[in-house]
């Protein structure tokens, strides 16, 4: 075990971590589903954590779209309770009812897409990333963010008018 | 960048900035990450060991098998009678533990075993055919020789098999064709001898 590396992997996590999980809430939809594979990811960024060149954020959102892939395939021949209800907030009080609302709808209205452009949403618009960056780090072509950002944006336009229209 | 970009960017931040990473998350995985690790390498120098002690263990088999002589020296029986013109078949059963050869006379119509790496010194007739059916799962190898007949001493392969169960048609055409050897391959691992096995039968054909 390599001190050095251990206290350089905490600091990222303590940097980088939150954010992570976030988008790994936006991206699952819930908190439980969240929660494991944020864990799935630091625990693989650790193990690889001497070998990453470059910015770890960026390797670490590859393994977040790789896992979240991964946990996707694996529950296509499982029944779809995990797509059920959004978990609310149980910390917040009454005056922060209508800011849940905003945003269970908004969780709502992203679990309705489809999980590739969920993907790319929150790659491009939670973490500011750049056409070109979402797709290397989805391994896909531009015009394939282009057009995948496009269809996501307009089934959100399309939920948001209809309540909760779009379907995953 | 347009109106629904920015309130999509907005609504994603708000939407999950409720969300807040436990403190020991990154202790925590660094911690996992370690376990699986040692995990990992102790079943990989495991299964690596287990390889190496199977390809050990199948060199040193294959070795000591291969390695001749091992236990005693292969009895053959009966020694006689051989096939002969009036009665031209006979069947010799041997018991080895180890790969060899063996010899036979053949003259005069008759064919006796002479015994484990013995000369061949014999004599079939022309127009006489000698089949020689290897039997017995581990009969696996034959050959058959022709005296050379500029060199009494130098034989010339003149046949061979192998696999369990085949046929050898022996038939000489000139005189000097008069060695015949049976080599018996045991089988790989075959150590013990636990019941004798026919080596072949050999059946002396007078045309």
């Amino acid at each position: 075990v390599d001190p050095t590396a251990e206290r350089e992997f905490e600091a990222f996590v303590a940097s980088a971590g939150a954010r992570l999980l976030r988008a790994a809430y936006l991206i699952s939809g819930n908190a439980p589903d969240a929660e494991d594979l944020h864990q799935v990811v630091l625990e693989r960024v650790a193990r690889r954590w001497g070998q990453i060149s470059g910015d770890p954020e960026a390797y670490a959102r590859v393994v977040l779209a790789h896992a979240a892939t991964d946990r996707w395939r694996r529950r296509r021949a499982r029944p779809r309770e995990q797509f059920g209800e959004v978990d609310p907030d149980p910390a917040v009080g009454v005056d922060g009812a209508a800011a849940v609302d905003t945003r269970l709808d908004v969780v709502r209205m992203l679990r309705g897409l489809p999980r590739q452009q969920r993907l790319v949403l929150v790659l491009r618009y939670f973490y500011d990333l750049t056409e070109a960056d979402t797709a290397s780090e989805l391994g896909v072509s531009i015009g394939t963010i282009k057009g995948t950002t496009s269809r996501a944006l307009a089934n959100l336009r399309n939920a948001s008018t209809d309540g909760m229209g779009a379907t995953p | 960048v347009t109106d629904l970009e920015d309130q999509v960017r907005a609504a994603l931040r708000s939407a999950s900035d409720h969300v807040e990473m436990p403190p020991e998350a990154g202790r925590e995985a660094w911690r996992r990450a370690t376990r699986r690790d040692r995990r990992d390498r102790a079943l990989t120098i495991g299964a690596i060991a287990a390889v190496a002690v199977l390809v050990i263990g199948i060199l040193a088999f294959r070795t000591t098998t291969e390695r001749a002589p091992i236990g005693p020296a292969p009895s053959v029986s009966p020694s006689g009678p051989s096939p002969s013109a009036a009665s031209p078949s006979a069947s010799y059963t041997i018991c080895t533990p180890r790969p060899t050869s063996f010899g036979y006379r053949i003259g005069n119509g008759t064919l006796q075993p002479l015994g484990e790496g013995a000369a061949v010194d014999a004599d079939i007739s022309v127009g006489q055919t000698l089949t020689v059916e290897f039997a017995g799962k581990c009969a696996s190898g034959g050959l058959l020789f022709r005296q050379d007949p500029t060199d009494s001493h130098n034989l010339i392969p003149v046949g061979s098999h192998s696999g369990s169960g085949a046929i050898i048609t022996y038939t000489p055409q000139a005189p000097g064709d008069t060695a015949l050897a049976l080599s018996w391959t045991a089988c790989r691992g075959w150590v013990s001898c636990p019941a004798p096995t026919t080596l072949a039968r050999i059946t002396l054909h007078t045309r």
